[in-house]
Order: structure tokens, then C-alpha cells, then sequence
């Protein structure tokens, strides 16, 4: 599905990729509208980190148009599109070493910041004043993924599902418009992810779009409206999650039957 | 014998404050994740420039101090949109190339710095002087790292790619670092200046990038105040055990550095070691967690 | 005449730097390490010549080989005791190997400080081969012959031996991912200490060969340790020709810029050139391996 609606979320359309000789992506086009939680799925190697990270401006498009909001953005690398209200997890848990977990939720408020160095260095009222504004919406973001009562603990001596959930809310802490989650879920056990699902519904009432990669399907079934599932950098299939797992294609591309 | 005693003791003292100041110049790149050994060309530049002010214009000890601070913040800024763009490893091989380079153009700038000869410095600096600089220094860096560019900083150091997707212009952050570099070094050059009295181009090469590098690393990469320590140690101990021990201190420096590398890389003020240990008490203790909880509210 | 004369001058100085850079490039390309110790590898190789001489009476032949092997001693001790302590701790270390370089580099200059009494040396007339050939007007020093004919030889050989044998590439693949190599069943150890050893000969052939032309002092490293790193910069990092390259190239500029424009003006060019490819073309001119996490 594509051409997208003004409001919707994030439009992609023709989207391709290569890595010296090998395609990654070869011409992908997605629409998630506002307030939609979307999946990504797709054996390895389909392209969807790579996606991902080119949505999040990490990486360069070959080809193709990204348009966030309305607004055309593939030319924009990740710092602009941060500023944008863009978010985003890491598969493998990217947190800043050495700072305890209050201070890596703060850390990840840095876009709301707007009191500029002068001002910073004088510590004027203003200045303090955000600061203690950021300090509670850190705890109240921490509070929302129940991780309030570890705020002062350094963050890598968190279990590993905490972790992931810390990850999540340093992405929140800035209120983002669409936020990106590669794989929030790998690792975890059952317990664990069941957790992070609730979080994720949890955010439609927000006005968060939300485009979650992910291998597990069931956490897929659960809490997204659409999923895009992702073969050889090809879109194969874009449809409600129960409709598209049960398509030929996506099959064989998993089982390859 | 007492008056000799208490005058080395002045003078390590002294050494030991611009020491920091230096030593803080180099700390505040690190801060952003880079190594740059340019801190003795900043030093240079402010050095150079404050005491041609002063001996030709008369400048007096502040305005050359701002005047040094301008012109190593100037040199930074410079090098800094060169440089930035390398990789680390890059980055710290150019600020030695650069420290070459600068040598190069004292020594061929005769008018301005008096070439190979070197000059005189005209105006003295008091003890109360250095401790009033180094504090506002010190003040400067307590309040940045409470700003926005102190936690731009240390994500920008740990994880650039992380920080780049949390908003955090990188590449701005840095350059903003290497200039704040720029200044202090400079400031540390002329306020050095002002100790030495006689200034040439060996006094600000490689032995005291050497020295500046043993500050941060002895004081540790994760806290200011440790430069300030490290400068204590590697600079001004020196001065003040040079009596007993003429030669050789190089090689005590040496050993010392080498044991601290490799033992306690992070150098001795390492809040994130006392964190962890702190973390490891507290896990015995759920009254210890709960007041670190309440400690991050307040 | 006169430039052909100073080329040959020239040529002969970067031999020099040559011997330098090679030792200097082969530390830095197969062992990711800037070591900024590698100085003091020239100065005792030189101490070591010089007391060959003049304390055991030997013939200079054997102070060569007297001041390549100090320089091979110092080089693997160094690393023992700057790297290898660190190599377990795995991870990128260039902070760290940079500062315990630099902490052996003032220790061992010290050293040699101590030992000289900080006394300007100089090999006594008729220890040094003193011969001289006459080309057309262009009058060729016999050590100036020996130390091109060295840096040649030395390149070569080392050269051959890291791209030609076994022992080579075990070095090379030590330096690029030590982990893999081992899997592979290279022995890092042997790897490692041998390429230092390579090294530290060729530095200390560099500094024997500068010291038997001139007076010279502890410091001697020094000088030769910013030229020769500025060789390796230039020539290229991956590849011991174009360190070698660099140093000889760095030769040339030294002496032809100090004759015709100036003497002060040489480093300028030098160091100048250095930065300007630090800046546009990091790898050097001769771009092969890249530095940083691979």
C-alpha cells in the first residue's frame, strides 16, 4: 500500500538500498498512519534493520522518498529527523555507559532542551526550572514502564529485559511523533515481552505512531494494527497481522516451503 | 633554609594551578570523546600573542589574558572544523601534527615571538591571580556539564551514533569542545608565560604535552576535578621534589604513568568505579537503594 | 652541481628516516599502536654502536649489528612491558597504548640522559668508515653509500618477510584481528614479538646511521621519531615501501628546503605536508590499510 493520506505518520515509497554489489533493499513503499502501531517482520537478512536505519536517518536511501508528517525528510540524517519528533531503539541495547538510569531517560530528553548555553552557565531561573521539569517527566516516564524505583542504579547493572525496557523510555522521554523499535523483544522471555506489548498498546492513546521490527510473530499478532513483512528486501506482504500470516508467500518465505 | 623550602613549595603550588588549567583544556575534549594533544598549541598561540601584547602594548595581565583565551580559541575553532570530521584515531595523530606545525611557525614568526630565542615576559602572576582563574574555570566546567552541552558531551563520547538519534548535533558538540579547549589553553599559555618570565619555542612542545596528557590521564577522563589532581601530581610534585631528586624524576614519571595505565586506567578519580562499588554496597542493603532513589528525586 | 649534490645528501638523510619509518610503519600497521617510544629504540642503538667502538674496540660492522640488536631488545621490551598488558584487555587502546608509549619513551630517554651524563657524543675519527667516492662533482660519503644501501636492503627484506612468508602473514593477521588469527592457529606471541623486533632493529640501524655522520646526544630520538612519524603519515601506513618511500622523500625536502629556501623552513614543509594529509588523505599517499576499529 502506497500514495498515504496528509496525517498519516510516515509514507515510504521506492525505497532502495545497496551495499556495495548486494541489494538490500530492493523497492519498498509502506504507509503507517498517525496513531498506528505497525510491524515490520521477516526472516533475516530481509533488510529491516537496514530499514530502519534509514528511516531513522543513520543511513542513506539510494533511491526513494520518506515523508514524516507530511513533511519530506530522506534527505534529513538523524540528528534533523531526532528534532523532528523521530525516536528509536537498537537491537542490540545501546545505552550510554556510566550513567545511572535516571540520567539515561534525561539523556534521551536532550531535544526538549531549549535553554541555550548562556543561559545554562548563569543558572537562571529558567535554567533551573528545566531542569527540574526534565527531571520529573523522566520519573514519570520511568514510572510508565515500571522502572521508578531503579532510577539511581547505574543501567548496566539492570536485568537485561529491564534494560530494553530503559531503552524504551529514554526513546519516550522526548515525546516523539514516531517512534522506532528494532526488535524490543529479542532475548526476553515470555513474562518479559508480554510487558513491553502493553507498553507499546499503551501508547496509541498517546498519538505515537509506533513501527515496531520484530521476529516474534506473536507479539506482532497482538499488538499491531498492520504489519509490512519483508523478503529479500521486497515488501511480499502488507496487511492486517492474522490476513498476512496466513498468505502463501510470507510462509514460504519463513518455512520456505 | 626554611625560606628556600616554603619559596619551592610557592612555586609548585603555582605550577601545579596553571598545571590544571592546562590539563582542563585537554579534559575538555576528552569530555567529548576526543584525544587531542593540541592543548600546547592553544598554550602557545595565547603565550605568544598575550606577551607581544604586553611587552609592545602594554597590555596589562587580564586583557592579555583575554587576549590569549581569543587567540586559542581562534587556533581551535580553526583546527576543529579541519579536524573534526577524521575519525578518533586520525584526530589525535593531527593535533600532534599540529603541535609540530605550531613549533615551526614560533620559530619563523621572529617579530611576534621572538623566533628561537624566545622573549621575555614583562608582567608577573600572583598566586591569587592563578587560584581566581583556575576557580572560575573550574565554576565554567561545573556549570557546563549541568547545561545541555554537558550531557550532549558524554553521550557524544560513549555512544556518537546513539546521540545522534536522541537529537545531539555531534559534530557541533565537538567543535564546540575543541574551541572551549582552545580558550582554556590559552589561557593556561599565558598565565604559564607569566610564571616562566621567558618564553621560547621549546616551552610549550612536546614535554609538557606529555605532562598535560599524565594530568588528565592520572586524574581520570570521567570527572574535571581529577585533571586538577593529575596536575597536582605530574606537575607540581615535580617542582617541589626536584630538589632531592635532580635526575631522573623522568623516569619516577614514567613508572608512575605506565603503573597507572595499566591499573587504573580510569585514573583516580573515577565516579563511575565509586558508582559501581557504591551499587555493589547498596545491593546489600535495600535501605542503601531506597536513599538513592530519593537522592535522584530531590 | 650543487642540487645534486644536496639530492645526494638528501637521499642519504632519508635513508635515515627511511630505516626510522620502516621500524616506526611496521609497530604501527600490523600492531594498530602509535608508539611514541620508538625514539629511544635509535638512541640506544646508537649508544650501543658507539660503545661497540669505543669501549669494546670492535670494528664498525659489528656496532651496526650491536646497535640493531639494542634497538630489537628495547622494541620487544617495550612492548612487554607498554602493550602487552594491555592487549588482554582487548577493546581499542589507543589512548592507552599512546600514554604507556609516551611513559616509557620519557623513561628510557632519561635512561640514556643518566648514561650519557647529557654529554654531546661523537664516533672518534677512523671507528667510522671515512671513505669517499667522487661522481662527476658529486662526492658520495661511504656511510652515506652504506646507510642508503642499508634502508634499501631493510625495506626489502622486511617487506618480503611480511608479505612473502608464513611468519608475515601470521604478523599481519595478529595485527588486523588477534582473535581470528589465533582461531587460525597462529601463535599471537611469536607474532608479536618478532614484528617488534623487526622493527626495533630498523630503528636502531636508523640511529646508528645518523649518529656516525655527526655529534650526538640522547635527545637524538627525538628529532628522528617527528620526521620519521611524519615519513610514515605521508608515505602510507599499510606498507613498509611507502614509509620507506616517505622517509626518503622526507630527506630530500629536509635538505633541499634548507638549502634553498632556508634552514628554519624545512620542518615547515615537513611538518606542513604532514598536516595537510592528515587532513585530506589520512591514509597517506600510498593509501592501503586503514586505522580504527576494522
Amino acid at each position: 500500500m502506497s500514495g498515504g493520506q496528509d496525517g498519516d505518520a510516515l509514507v515510504i515509497d521506492g525505497l532502495a538500498k545497496r551495499f556495495g554489489g548486494l541489494s538490500v533493499l530492493g523497492s519498498v513503499a509502506l504507509t503507517v498512519p498517525r496513531d498506528a502501531v505497525f510491524g515490520v517482520a521477516g526472516p533475516n537478512g530481509a533488510g529491516k534493520t537496514t530499514l530502519l536505519n534509514i528511516i531513522s536517518g543513520l543511513l542513506p536511501a539510494d533511491a526513494g522518498t520518506i515523508t514524516l508528517f507530511g513533511e519530506p525528510c530522506h534527505h534529513l540524517r538523524a540528528t534533523a529527523l531526532a528534532r523532528m519528533g523521530v525516536a528509536r531503539t537498537f537491537q542490540n541495547i545501546r545505552l550510554l555507559r556510566g550513567l545511572t538510569v535516571a540520567e539515561q531517560v534525561m539523556a534521551g530528553g536532550y531535544r526538549l532542551r531549549r535553554v541555550g548555553a548562556a543561559r545554562g552557565l548563569a543558572g537562571t531561573p529558567r535554567a533551573r526550572a528545566e531542569q527540574r521539569d526534565l527531571r520529573e517527566r523522566a520519573m514519570e516516564v520511568l514510572a510508565s514502564v515500571g522502572l521508578a524505583d531503579a532510577a539511581g542504579r547505574l543501567a548496566e547493572t539492570l536485568p537485561y529485559g529491564d534494560q530494553r525496557r530503559l531503552e524504551i523510555a529514554r526513546a519516550l522521554m522526548s515525546k516523539p511523533r514516531l517512534l522506532l523499535l528494532d526488535e524490543p523483544t529479542a532475548g526476553m522471555n515470555a513474562a518479559d515481552w508480554a510487558g513491553i506489548g502493553e507498553l507499546v498498546a499503551g501508547l496509541r492513546r498517546t498519538g505515537t505512531a509506533v513501527v515496531v521490527v520484530e521476529h516474534n510473530m506473536r507479539l506482532i499478532q497482538e499488538i499491531c494494527d498492520q504489519v509490512a513483512v519483508l523478503a529479500s528486501g521486497e515488501v511480499i506482504a502488507c496487511d492486517v497481522p492474522a490476513r498476512c500470516l496466513r498468505r502463501p508467500e510470507v510462509r514460504k518465505a519463513y518455512f520456505g516451503k | 633554609m626554611a625560606a628556600t623550602q616554603l619559596a619551592l613549595l610557592f612555586s609548585a603550588i603555582e605550577f601545579a594551578l596553571v598545571g590544571a588549567i592546562l590539563a582542563l583544556s585537554t579534559y575538555v575534549t576528552l569530555w567529548a570523546g576526543l584525544l587531542s594533544f593540541a592543548t600546547v598549541s592553544f598554550a602557545a598561540t595565547g603565550a605568544f600573542t598575550a606577551t607581544h601584547l604586553m611587552s609592545e602594548a602594554g597590555f596589562g595581565l587580564w586583557p592579555a589574558l583575554a587576549a590569549g583565551g581569543l587567540g586559542g580559541g581562534v587556533l581551535a575553532a580553526a583546527a576543529g572544523l579541519l579536524l573534526i570530521r577524521l575519525d578518533s584515531h586520525w584526530l589525535a595523530l593531527a593535533t600532534v601534527a599540529l603541535i609540530l606545525v605550531t613549533r615551526v611557525v614560533v620559530v619563523n614568526l621572529g617579530d611576534l615571538t621572538g623566533g628561537s630565542e624566545g622573549r621575555i615576559v614583562p608582567v608577573k602572576v600572583e598566586l591569587w591571580q592563578l587560584v581566581l582563574v583556575l576557580g572560575l574555570v573550574c565554576l565554567f566546567l561545573a556549570r557546563l556539564a549541568r547545561s545541555r552541552f554537558g550531557t550532549a558531551a558524554v553521550a557524544t563520547r560513549e555512544d556518537p551514533t546513539a546521540a545522534a538519534t536522541m537529537g545531539v548535533p555531534v559534530r557541533r558538540v565537538q567543535t564546540a569542545a575543541f574551541a572551549i579547549s582552545g580558550v582554556i589553553g590559552g589561557i593556561g599559555g599565558v598565565l604559564q608565560a607569566g610564571l616562566l618570565r621567558y618564553i621560547d619555542p621549546d616551552s610549550f612542545y612536546i614535554d609538557l604535552a606529555v605532562t598535560v596528557i599524565a594530568c588528565v590521564v592520572l586524574g581520570g577522563a570521567y570527572h574535571w576535578f581529577g585533571s586538577v589532581i593529575g596536575a597536582i601530581v605530574f606537575t607540581g610534585l615535580p617542582v617541589y621534589v626536584n630538589q632531592f631528586i635532580g635526575q631522573g624524576q623522568s623516569i619516577i614519571n614514567g613508572v608512575l604513568l605506565l603503573v597507572i595505565m595499566i591499573w587504573v586506567p580510569g585514573g583516580l578519580i573515577d565516579p563511575l568505579r565509586w558508582r559501581r562499588l557504591r551499587e555493589r554496597r547498596s545491593a546489600a542493603s535495600p535501605a542503601g537503594a531506597a536513599r538513592e532513589v530519593a537522592e535522584v528525586r530531590s | 652541481m650543487l642540487f645534486l649534490q644536496q639530492l645526494v645528501n638528501g637521499i642519504s638523510l632519508g635513508a635515515v628516516y627511511a630505516l626510522f619509518a620502516v621500524g616506526f610503519g611496521v609497530v604501527f600497521s600490523t600492531m594498530r599502536i602509535l608508539n611514541l617510544a620508538q625514539g629511544v629504540y635509535a638512541t640506544w642503538g646508537a649508544l650501543f654502536a658507539y660503545w661497540t667502538v669505543t669501549e669494546a674496540g670492535l670494528p664498525f660492522a659489528v656496532a651496526v649489528l650491536a646497535g640493531a640488536a639494542a634497538g630489537a631488545v628495547a622494541a620487544v621490551a617495550v612492548d612487554q612491558i607498554a602493550f602487552q598488558p594491555l592487549r588482554s584487555r582487548g577493546g581499542d587502546q589507543l589512548l592507552g597504548t599512546i600514554i604507556t608509549s609516551v611513559a616509557l619513551w620519557i623513561a628510557l630517554r632519561e635512561a640514556a640522559s643518566l648514561a650519557t651524563g647529557a654529554a654531546p657524543l661523537g664516533f672518534p675519527p677512523g671507528t667510522v668508515p671515512d671513505g669517499l667516492l667522487q661522481v662527476g662533482g658529486v662526492r658520495v660519503l661511504t656511510t652515506q653509500l652504506l646507510a642508503i644501501a642499508c634502508a634499501v636492503a631493510v625495506t626489502a627484506a622486511i617487506h618480503l618477510v611480511l608479505r612473502r612468508t608464513r611468519l608475515g602473514a601470521a604478523i599481519r593477521a595478529v595485527g588486523h584481528d588477534r582473535g581470528a588469527a589465533m582461531l587460525g592457529g597462529v601463535d599471537p606471541r611469536v607474532a608479536i614479538l618478532t614484528a617488534a623486533a623487526l622493527a626495533g632493529a630498523a630503528t636502531g640501524l636508523a640511529g646508528v646511521f645518523f649518529a656516525a655522520g655527526q655529534t650526538f646526544t640522547f635527545g637524538l630520538g627525538d628529532g628522528l621519531l617527528l620526521h620519521g612519524f611524519a615519513a610514515v603519515v605521508i608515505g602510507g601506513m599499510g606498507d613498509v615501501r611507502g614509509a620507506a618511500f616517505g622517509g626518503f622523500l622526507i630527506g630530500v625536502i629536509q635538505v633541499l628546503s634548507a638549502q634553498y629556501i632556508s634552514a628554519s623552513f624545512q620542518d615547515a614543509i615537513t611538518f606542513g605536508l604532514l598536516l595537510a594529509v592528515l587532513v585530506a588523505r589520512p591514509r597517506g599517499l600510498f593509501r592501503t590499510v586503514e586505522l580504527g576499529r576494522a
